[in-house]
């Protein structure tokens, strides 16, 4: 099986198949071991052991290793084929949601549909644990929708701002 | 507690959670005093209650509705029998009605006198004290302001840029950085706005912002019997919009005469108010050995370890003694700090999205240990962390002989900690630890400002990029019920034909 790895932007390919593990085609010495009953996983290489501590996300792994925490996207050959043949990845015309990061309460709105606004341009302050966050707009554009007023308690996720972004 | 020099304290509740609760419950059994937690809905399996010798449940998770509520406290020291109460820091710590309430119920408040934390509290009013007891202050209104534009006619006078304070604050809830007449509307409402949430009360004053001072601060502790003793400074400078992130002792930019002058400033700020117990004077140093009052926070600090392990000090036991009626064990002369400590705050917030707060289940968790480590935690696998309460779960504080050597030993320990479930602060702490910038001693409280961009960058080496993919990737394979190259369970199996064979053909 391929899988197609993808961690900061940079995608590594390793194959797998009985006992081989290919990295871009190279074979590699490596094994994964298991610590039972916790999340620790050993990656054992010919004079080198790396522990990860490793948790599923939706779309592969996070992995955790000496204070530092990477996201790893994790396709198989398949998916990715299908992928490029619908031209998934970037089909949503630039439409932005800002969603809340975590919960809390709406305290102020700093925008209104229709505004043009900059990248970085704050959209909602969010109260939560005590501290006022200001929730920032990712791209410049135009403000397409407010979904909330100050003094809505919103959870983590909730569609709070939509921007679409400038061609 | 000052009316009563000889209290009888044999049980003492912890009227806070987390970290601190853990920190107290063991300094009382340290005195073979029995340890009272509460705890809210929230906190029913949180480590503070498995810690204590009994807890009382004092109401829903919104601190609103228990940790913050004096009644709720007061009545479950009552029923539990207790016969002193420790605030901890936040929460009810810096309420003098609070310390009033429990002195009026007949419990021993181990703390200082409702009359410091009033007189303390109040920015304003303890800036007038610290002027007339000959105390640095900072050039300011001296008052509440009641609009933008008596302000701006204060800012006029001692020039922008200005910080705009809340009158009843602390913790960096309500200022307000300004620099003109532009920014002063805006930050006028928020900084007032965000005094009313924090503190119930919107007054606002305004103070000279210094050039990129330093934060130090002095440990100070008053007893009975007339000893009001400062033990030496700690550095804060490492801070994000005031909230510290990471605290050292002794300061880098703090030497033997300037650290008398600071502490003798200090104890005659406590002297001013008639303190009693654990105290922190803060001030902020600006280049020349110039330093000013910022102001005094009447409780126990969270980054009191790092004192305790320069000074040799158990601070939370000094106040236990004070309490008790007992003299401070601590010389009268001024003390050496011996070596270097320096804690990092474990926090769940997430440097690479803004330092937004996360929540999450914690499903695992490695402590750090081993020599001049110490781990102050609140958290255990299986806790929740949720919106309710401040993200700290957890410090890191580490001592060396050297700064130097102190700084390898926190790289060591971030090294080993492993938090996972929730976001934190660690890979923060991790690269300031590698940082040559923070490595020289030679920052101030714009460290972030001016190197925080750079030290969240993404670093990730070829090899690193490499071995974690391989891992993801053979991790998701297992997870999809293949098992190449996997071993299911323990440790490496002998005999691996392919690794050796791998081995044999010199790959890698």
């Amino acid at each position: 099986m391929r899988y197609s790895v993808t961690i900061a932007d940079r995608t590594v390919q390793v194959d797998l198949s009985g006992n081989r593990v290919l990295v871009e085609g190279r074979p590699v010495a490596a094994e994964l071991h298991t610590v039972p009953g916790t999340p620790l996983r050993q990656l054992a290489e010919p004079g080198h052991t790396t522990t990860f501590a490793m948790t599923r996300t939706a779309d592969g792994w996070r992995l955790l290793h000496r204070g530092e925490v990477w996201d790893a996207e994790v396709v198989d050959e398949r998916t990715r084929q299908l992928r490029e043949m619908t031209g998934g990845s970037s089909g949503t015309g630039g439409r932005h949601v800002v969603t809340a990061p975590m919960p809390g309460l709406v305290l102020r709105v700093e925008v209104e549909p229709g505004a043009e606004i900059e990248a970085g341009r704050g959209l909602v302050v969010l109260e939560a644990m005590k501290m006022e966050n200001e929730l920032t707009s990712p791209v410049a554009g135009a403000v397409t929708a407010v979904h909330v007023s100050p003094g809505d308690a919103v959870d983590k996720g909730t569609p709070l701002v939509e921007v679409s972004g400038e061609p | 507690m000052a009316e009563c020099p000889s209290a009888i304290v044999k049980r003492v509740l912890i009227a806070n959670r987390g970290e601190i609760a853990c920190r107290i419950i063991r300094a009382c059994h340290e005195e073979d005093l029995e340890a009272v937690a509460v705890y809210s809905e929230a906190d029913r399996q949180s480590p503070h209650v498995h810690l204590a010798d009994t807890a009382v449940e004092i109401g829903p998770a919104p601190s609103k509705e228990s940790y913050l509520v004096a009644e709720k406290i007061i009545g479950a020291a009552r029923d539990a029998g207790a016969d002193a109460i420790h605030p901890g820091y936040g929460f009810l710590a810096e309420r003098a009605h609070f310390a009033q309430l429990v002195e009026q119920n007949g419990l021993t408040f181990i703390g200082p006198p409702a009359t410091a934390i009033r007189a303390m509290g109040e920015k304003t009013e303890a800036r007038r004290r610290m002027e007339a007891a000959g105390v640095p202050i900072i050039p300011g209104s001296g008052e509440a302001v009641a609009s933008a534009d008596d302000a701006h006619a204060v800012a006029q006078q001692v020039g922008y840029p200005i910080m705009l304070k809340a009158a009843a604050g602390g913790g960096g809830k309500g200022m307000r950085r300004v620099d003109g007449r532009s920014d002063l509307d805006s930050a006028f409402r928020a900084a007032t706005s965000e005094a009313t949430t924090a503190f119930g009360d919107g007054a606002v004053y305004v103070e000279k912002l210094l050039d990129r001072p330093r934060h130090v601060e002095i440990q100070i502790l008053a007893d009975r019997f007339g000893n009001t003793l400062h033990v030496g400074e700690r550095e804060c400078s490492v801070q994000r919009r005031h909230q510290k992130l990471i605290e050292e002792a002794p300061s880098p930019a703090v030497n033997v005469d300037l650290r008398l002058a600071m502490g003798e400033a200090a104890v005659r700020a406590a002297a001013a108010v008639g303190y009693l117990s654990a105290g922190t004077v803060e001030f902020l140093l600006a280049p020349g050995d110039v330093f000013y009052f910022l102001e005094m926070n009447t409780r126990l600090q969270v980054e009191h370890p790092v004192t305790e392990l320069v000074y040799g000090v158990d601070i939370v036991r000094e106040q236990l003694r004070i309490a008790a009626g007992e003299p401070t064990t601590l010389p009268g002369r001024p003390m050496r700090p011996r070596g270097h400590a320096i804690e990092c705050r474990i926090t769940s917030e997430d440097p690479f999205n803004k330092f937004l707060p996360a929540t999450g289940h914690i499903s695992f968790v490695r402590t750090p240990s081993g020599p001049g480590v110490r781990w102050d935690g609140g958290i255990e696998a299986g806790n929740d962390v949720g919106v309710y309460y401040d993200p700290l779960l957890a410090k890191v504080i580490a001592w060396g002989e050297t700064r130097d050597r102190a700084i390898r030993r926190m790289r060591r320990a971030l090294d080993e900690l492993v938090i996972v479930g929730v976001p934190t602060s660690q890979p923060f702490h991790r690269r300031v630890m590698d940082d040559a910038a923070f490595g020289s001693g030679d920052y101030d409280i714009g460290y972030l400002e001016t190197h925080g961009e750079r030290l969240l960058e993404t670093r990730l080496d070829d090899g690193a990029l490499e071995r974690a993919a391989v891992a993801a990737a053979l991790a998701e394979h297992e997870a999809r019920g293949a098992t190449c190259g996997v071993a299911r369970n323990g440790p490496a199996q002998d005999g691996s034909a392919w690794l050796r064979a791998a081995r044999l053909h010199g790959l890698r």
